[in-house]
Parts: structure tokens; C-alpha cells; sequence
């Protein structure tokens, strides 16, 4: 055994050689700075590693241009030094299985989870640079999940299933402690990576029939056989990450999540996934073992398959005098904004000046929709 | 007030028919809603004067489905649809179609719903209907009305544009589609509106203004959102405050599980700004042996 192997922990499959030194070297850095904090270390020491990590991410370049430069943008966007950290873990977190990273000394499970999320939240929801994940976990499965819903139930007697079927919080022990839930629905890493390429690419501003009813059958042939299953992510409500989980996970996004049965990492973070459809096996119970974002060109592609684009827009007609349909009348005199206008005349005025006043979105419905009110 | 006079102070107009079809084709008028009992979700079909659902709002229900482990022919039979009726969905949420795989009926019926950004399983459902169709989005934000022969009508309207294919945050709640039925009074019965909001905060639907505005009579209301309070704010209450003061007990009808995940639904909200009284009742009767509650005009 050299003294690097007392150093550092096996290379993981789908790690290169010089790109698994570079992360543990810098993960030892961010070891280094987390006891220099801890022991009090002084400002000046802070200033020389950062100097030091500034002249690793410059050799790192030259192996992994792209992957350093990012790096380096990184750190020169962190102001104070527990951001730094955070970066550090988040870049162990995503490229790897963090269960493997065991440095000593380090407290991986917590403080990469708690800086990974509060990066994700300090960003104001810029999509984060991220490269593919390497390799996928040996135990377990990776989803691509769409939210749908980020409810609280903390109060709720009873829950339900990704089936549908209630759940008795008092004899499950998982929602002993009062959960929060995130419900989503996906599909696996490999099912979509699997099936993509046989989709065609579509203009959402600009799809023709034709495209339309392809995408129709390609969904049909490609994703009939795959499961897509309700998948729910539940936290404690006393967790630490929940704010910053909540802020990430919002309704309409995607992510990736690893789960699995055997995992540790997150024992507080339970997973059941299942469907109606799958009456046999109703839902499957895991942890969570991963949770992250999704690199921005995998998300155009699961937003334009998962997407209505296989539908056509109706035909109405509006012109036709038909006895049993109705009499026809004229298209609508303009956008709601200048029908409010006018019910303002009306006698009800002032309740609807006063809803305006309240309420602007009623006259611009048009613009996209706020967030969600909590 | 004549139906056809507060149409043409709206200005919505009459969509005779829908890729073909014709809605309300055959029927004299309107005599209501019934709301099923589907557990969690929404699950509405619109009478005609015969007690016939002539078209179908939503096909859902999710927690507390009483279809969950039922042969398909119960669930067709329970909520007949299909043919030539129409089904709309007021969104994507699961909740308001997952009964439809359940079953036959459904998934032979003409569809039209709503562009959103939605699920990878409603994506995958969808894609297995035949006759399905999107409201186009230059539609949004504006009144259409489907007319029963005695000029009872059927409004709806999407409220919001879909959001585009890179939005955050997307809330598929405020993108839906909101109906209200309507009885115009031109056969002497006294005029009035049931407004069926899906998840949609009501106060944000235009027609729904609109229908005050005309001084239509409030007859009742399926709770919007399963009687969350989501989205609920001071206009909501300011709108319900008001019109309920022109009724004389607005019936409101929850469509929820219970027990179910939400605290839903959160009634004091209506008891509290329906300060004349109000009727308030659940759909889940199954405990009483009843699958569906009417609001009738």
C-alpha cells in the first residue's frame, strides 16, 4: 500500500485516472479549509489555500479544460468560505457515489447534502453547469423525476400511496416523524437514455401534423412497455435541507434522484415509488441516495418528449347557424383586460375596481403564471 | 336579464362545434351538474333536462378512489361518457383524469384540454386517446359558450397561456380551464349559474366576472381545488362575499378523499364569507351508498 492509498480511497469504475486524483486532491483542500475554520485557523491561512486551490484548478486545466474553467468561475463567484466548501462537496457530490467517498475526518452524508442544496438555492435558479454523472449507482436505480407537487401534510391523519391507497402514518414507521412530501413522476436513467434517440426534435413554436403524429406513435412504440411511476420523496419536516429542497424543488422541474434500498446516506429521506397501474408490486420503499439537477440539454430533451406536442389544436367552428348547436356570434371584443374596462361602467363597478386593485393579474392573464402561493 | 342580451354585452361566442362535433347537439337545456364521488380529484358531468350527462368535466380521482380495485365496467357504468360527448379536462394534474385508464368509456370519448407543461405519465396517457384535441392558445383569456337548444349554455374558458417549454415554477393550476353552466331563463325558469372552477382560483376566471357583471343568480359552486386554500386570497373572498349575497343559500359541493393528504377541505373559508348561509356538502357518500351529488337549478 503507498501512501497515497492511506490518502485517498479506491478509484470507483468510470473514473479516470487523473480525474479521480484531481477530485480527491481537491477534496482533501476542502478538508483542509473545514479544519483550518474549526480550529479557528486565521484569515491570512484562508487567503493562502485559496490562493493554493486557485494554482490546482490551474494544472487541473490542463487535464480538464472545461471541467476546471467551470471550477474556476465557481470559485470566483463564492464570497465567503463556507461557499467554497459548499463547492468543493458539491463537485464530490455529483461526481460520484458519495457512499465511497469516506475521507476521514469528513462528515459526507451531512455537510455535502446541506452544501450541494444551499448552492442550489443561493443561485436564484440559474440552471447549474453540470456534466453527465460517470457512472451510475451499483445498488440502486437513478430517475429523471418531473414534480408535480410539493405539498405538506404535516397535519394530515394519513397519506397516500404512489397507488393511490391511504396510508396509515401511525403504523408506517417512516411517517412516525411528520413528513413533508414532493410527488413526481418519471422515468429510469437508463429507460430514457434508452429511448431518446428515437424521438425526432421538435420546434415547440413550430410542429406540423405530420411531426405531431409521429411523436404520437414514437411515444406509443418507444415508452409503451417503460414504467413511469409516481414517485415520492418525503423529508422531515425538521430536516435541515427542506427549505432549500423546497426552493429546488419546484413544480413543473425536473431532477435526478438515486434510491436505494441498502442506502445510508439519507435515512431520513425515504422514497416510495409506484402506480396505480402496477397493482401487484403497488410501491417499492427506498432511500434517497442522490438528488440533483439535470444537465440543461438531457432537460430540453425529457421537456420536448414529455410534452403535449403530440396533440393538435381543435377546430372550432364559431360561423355556422345550426338549430341544435346554437346561434353564432361574433369573436369576443378583445382580451379580458378591456371586457374588465367595461364591467367597470357596469353597476357592480366598484367590486370589480376594487378586485383590480387587488388583484392586477386580473387584467393580464396573459402574462406567465406566478409562483405558487404557499 | 335575456341570455341573449348578456351575451352580447360579454361578447363570448358560440363554438357550434368542436373538430366536428357538435356538444350540445340534441339537447334541449341544462338542468345541472352531478360530481361523482372519485375519492381526491374531480370527477363532473353536465345534466341535461332529462338527468343525461351531455358532456364530462374531468374523469379523476386519485386518493381514495373508489375504482382502485373495480372491474373497468364499473367505472364506465358509475360515469358514462363517451361516444359523441365531449370530455374536457380543466388540467393535467392526475387527479383530474386518472379514472380514465380505468375504465373503457372514457378513452373512446372526444377529448379537449388544455396545453400545459405536464407529467410524463399524462403525457404517455394522452398519447394513447384517439380523438384528442388542445384549445388553441389564441383562445386564451377568452369566453366560449357550447348552447343547449332553450339557450342554457355552457361557458369555459382557459384562463392562462401555457407557459413556454423552458418555464420554471409552471402551476398548471392557473393555465386550466374553468366552465360555468348556465340557465338563461328563456323557458320562464328563473335564471342562474353553478360555476365549475376546477383548480383554478375562481376569481381569476373572466367570465365568472363576467356572469357577476350580468347579475346572474349564484346557484352554486363545485369548491375550487378540492376546497383548498390554495391560492385563495381577498378577491376570492371579496367575490364570493358579494355574489353569494344575491342567492339565497349557494349550494358548494367538495370533491376530496377522506381521509386525504391536503387537510382538504378547509370549509370555514366559504361558512366565513358566505356570511347568509351556505349549503355545503361532499361528494364521498359511498359510506351512504350514493355515488354522485346534483346541484340542480
Amino acid at each position: 500500500m503507498t501512501d497515497r492509498d492511506q490518502i485517498f480511497p479506491p478509484k470507483p469504475s468510470g473514473f479516470s485516472e487523473a480525474r479521480w486524483l484531481a477530485l480527491c486532491e481537491w477534496v482533501r483542500f476542502a478538508a483542509e479549509i473545514e479544519r483550518l475554520e474549526t480550529e479557528g485557523g486565521a484569515q491570512a491561512a484562508t487567503i493562502a489555500l485559496r490562493s493554493e486551490l486557485d494554482a490546482k484548478a490551474s494544472r487541473f486545466l490542463k487535464t480538464e479544460r472545461v471541467l476546471a474553467e467551470r471550477l474556476i468561475a465557481e470559485f470566483d463567484r463564492a464570497r465567503a468560505l463556507d461557499r467554497q466548501l459548499d463547492h468543493c462537496y458539491e463537485w464530490a457530490l455529483r461526481w460520484g457515489s458519495i457512499g465511497r467517498l469516506m475521507l476521514p475526518g469528513i462528515r459526507w452524508p451531512e455537510v455535502m447534502a446541506r452544501g450541494y442544496l444551499r448552492d442550489s438555492y443561493s443561485r436564484d435558479k440559474e440552471p447549474l453547469p453540470w456534466d453527465e454523472p460517470q457512472f451510475l449507482p451499483t445498488k440502486g436505480r437513478t430517475y429523471y423525476i418531473f414534480i408535480e407537487e410539493a405539498a405538506a401534510p404535516e397535519m394530515a391523519a394519513a397519506v397516500d400511496g404512489p397507488d393511490g391507497m391511504n396510508i396509515d402514518r401511525a403504523r408506517h414507521p417512516v411517517f412516525s416523524q411528520t413528513p413533508i412530501r414532493f410527488r413526481g413522476s418519471g422515468l429510469q436513467y437508463e429507460d430514457f437514455h434508452g429511448s431518446e434517440g428515437n424521438f425526432e426534435i421538435l420546434d415547440p413554436e413550430n410542429i406540423d401534423l405530420n411531426q405531431r403524429n409521429r411523436r404520437r406513435r414514437d411515444i406509443e412504440e418507444h415508452l409503451g412497455e417503460i414504467d413511469l411511476p409516481v414517485i415520492d420523496l418525503y423529508m422531515a419536516s425538521h430536516h435541515p435541507d427542506l427549505r432549500a429542497v423546497r426552493m429546488m424543488l419546484s413544480i413543473g422541474s425536473w431532477h435526478m434522484i438515486g434510491v436505494s434500498r441498502e442506502a445510508v446516506i439519507y435515512p431520513e429521506c425515504p422514497v416510495l415509488i409506484g402506480a396505480p397501474e402496477m397493482a401487484e408490486d403497488p410501491y417499492s420503499f427506498a432511500f434517497l441516495t442522490y438528488l440533483g439537477p439535470v444537465p440543461a440539454h438531457i432537460v430540453v430533451r425529457l421537456r420536448d418528449i414529455f410534452s403535449l406536442a403530440h396533440i393538435p389544436d381543435a377546430r372550432f367552428n364559431t360561423e355556422r347557424e345550426d338549430e341544435a348547436g346554437g346561434r353564432p356570434l361574433p369573436p369576443p371584443d378583445g382580451p379580458p383586460g378591456e371586457r374588465w374596462a367595461k364591467a367597470e361602467a357596469a353597476p357592480e363597478a366598484s367590486m370589480e375596481q376594487g378586485l383590480a386593485e387587488e388583484e392586477p393579474a386580473f387584467t393580464r392573464r396573459h402574462t406567465p403564471p406566478p409562483m405558487l402561493e404557499n | 336579464m335575456a341570455a341573449a342580451t348578456a351575451r352580447a354585452k360579454i361578447g363570448a361566442a358560440d363554438i357550434v362545434d368542436v373538430d366536428g362535433l357538435r356538444p350540445l347537439a340534441g339537447v334541449r337545456g341544462l338542468a345541472g351538474v352531478r360530481v361523482y364521488d372519485v375519492g381526491q380529484g374531480d370527477g363532473i358531468a353536465i345534466l341535461g333536462m332529462d338527468g343525461e350527462p351531455v358532456l364530462q368535466f374531468d374523469y379523476g380521482g386519485r386518493q381514495g378512489n373508489p375504482f382502485s380495485n373495480a372491474p373497468m365496467a364499473d367505472v364506465d357504468m358509475h360515469m358514462p361518457t363517451g361516444g359523441e360527448r365531449l370530455l374536457m379536462i380543466s388540467h393535467w394534474d392526475e387527479d383530474h383524469w386518472c379514472s380514465a385508464p380505468r375504465g373503457q368509456s372514457a378513452k373512446a370519448a372526444r377529448w379537449l384540454v388544455p396545453r400545459q407543461i405536464t407529467s410524463p405519465r399524462a403525457v404517455k396517457f394522452s398519447a394513447g386517446l384517439s380523438r384528442i384535441s388542445c384549445i388553441p392558445e389564441d383562445h386564451v383569456g377568452q369566453s366560449w359558450r357550447f348552447e343547449a337548444e332553450n339557450g342554457d349554455a355552457i361557458w369555459w374558458e382557459k384562463i392562462a397561456a401555457a407557459p413556454d417549454v423552458f418555464a420554471r415554477e409552471e402551476d398548471c393550476n392557473r393555465t386550466g380551464v374553468a366552465l360555468s353552466v348556465v340557465k338563461a331563463g328563456e323557458d320562464g325558469s328563473e335564471p342562474g349559474v353553478i360555476l365549475l372552477p376546477g383548480d383554478a382560483p375562481f376569481d381569476r376566471v373572466g367570465h365568472y366576472r363576467d356572469h357577476f357583471g350580468s347579475g346572474l343568480r349564484l346557484k352554486g359552486l363545485v369548491a375550487f381545488h378540492h376546497g383548498a386554500g390554495t391560492h385563495w386570497t381577498k378577491a376570492t373572498e371579496q367575490l364570493l362575499r358579494e355574489w353569494s349575497a344575491r342567492a339565497d343559500v349557494p349550494q358548494i359541493i367538495y370533491s376530496c378523499s377522506n381521509p386525504n393528504a391536503y387537510e382538504h377541505p378547509q370549509t370555514k373559508r366559504y361558512e366565513d364569507n358566505i356570511p347568509g348561509g351556505v349549503q355545503m356538502r361532499t361528494a364521498v357518500l359511498r359510506g351512504q351508498g350514493v355515488a354522485y351529488t346534483d346541484i340542480l337549478f
